[in-house]
């Protein structure tokens, strides 16, 4: 268990400000960060996992400074980020890399420990079986559980999300989402999940925080959420709905300019 | 009574005929390191097989091992020259 703990955060890119003055702590908890596109999001894990610098503020894990990139924050992309010609099972391996040395690695000799850990954490997102399957004849789905399995193997404290489920359908988003957060809860890991689908957010979320134009606008837990808070955060958008099937064959479709 | 040996049953264990454990995982574990020595012995034999055709190919155009490494400094001597005589030093393009 570990508390994740940001104070005045702020990341300028040039003029533009990307996070703007954010503050939060997190503890032992599944929590969402929500918000439109260019938000702050993705910055503000990126600095959490010491991928970008911060301008300005701190974060601490554990009371412990975060600078750079330490294998104590799992990190699982949108784009999977897996090496495709190789199996699940040695996908997830390379989450040990930081407690074996080259040689090892390259010829995949690891200890017993970390091999049974990247079996342990495939059975954790259901891909035991195939476990010996390479990744490039998975689906996404499968590809991202993959993922979650190598972040697991690196034995984090805190498991960073970067819209896991974004390049998803709404079935294999779901199956990732709950893998998700099981892993969380079996590994006893606090988890930051950027995402944009707000029924799954709701759905999976213990807690939620939303971005907009970088600034925090909301830190509330789930009985909160409320969609004014969603209006709010995401502008009263009228989302495109089913037609009605009359008015939709009544009506000439949409012509598009060139 | 096993009347195997530790350093077998070790052996056996490496190449993934030998259980680990009862587990799930123990049971995948094994199986995939009876995956890869057998992917390991298809290379080998893969290997072998190819310096075999590699061999019989030689000896088909009376040639032979010993031979190709005796022309190994002419031939790199050959592919330095043909290397040099395509790309135009500096001096020849500033005459043209």
């Amino acid at each position: 268990m570990s508390t994740l703990r940001v104070e005045n955060l702020t990341k300028e890119y040039g003029d533009v400000t990307a996070v703007d003055d954010v503050s939060f702590e997190i503890e032992d908890e599944f929590v969402v960060l929500l918000g439109e596109s260019g938000a702050g999001k993705s910055t503000l894990l990126r600095c959490i996992n010491g991928l970008t610098e911060p301008t300005s503020g701190s974060i601490y894990l554990d009371d412990q400074p975060l600078a750079d990139t330490q294998s104590e924050v799992g990190m699982i992309f949108q784009q999977h980020n897996l090496v495709d010609g190789l199996s699940a099972y040695v996908n997830a391996l390379t989450g040990s890399l930081d407690r074996s040395g080259f040689v090892q690695s390259l010829l995949q000799w690891q200890r017993r420990t970390d091999k049974q850990r990247s079996l342990d954490a495939l059975e954790t997102v259901g891909l035991l079986d195939e476990a010996h399957q390479r990744v490039s004849q998975m689906s996404g789905g499968q590809q991202q559980r993959v993922g979650i399995a190598r972040a697991l193997v690196q034995d984090p404290a805190l498991l960073l999300a970067d819209e896991p489920v974004a390049s998803l359908d709404p079935a294999s988003a779901e199956t990732v989402m709950e893998y998700l957060k099981k892993a969380a809860n079996v590994h006893e890991v606090t988890a930051l999940v950027s995402l944009h689908q707000v029924n799954i957010a709701a759905h999976f979320g213990d807690r939620f925080i939303g971005l907009r134009d970088g600034q925090k606008l909301f830190d509330i837990t789930r009985d909160e959420l409320t969609p004014d808070c969603i209006d709010e955060l995401y502008g009263n958008v009228e989302t495109v709905g089913l037609a009605d099937t009359e008015s939709a064959a009544e009506s000439p479709p949409p012509e598009l300019k060139p | 009574m096993s009347s195997q040996t530790p350093d077998e049953s070790g052996l056996r264990e490496y190449f993934g005929f030998e259980p680990i454990g009862e587990a799930e995982t123990d049971q995948k574990l094994q199986e995939l390191k009876r995956r890869k020595t057998f992917r390991r012995l298809y290379t080998v034999i893969g290997l072998l097989v190819g310096a075999v055709f590699f061999y019989i190919s030689l000896v088909s155009v009376g040639f032979s091992v010993a031979e190709l490494v005796r022309q190994i400094p002419q031939f790199a001597d050959a592919l330095t020259r043909s290397t040099s005589r395509r790309r135009p030093t500096t001096a020849s393009r500033l005459s043209t």
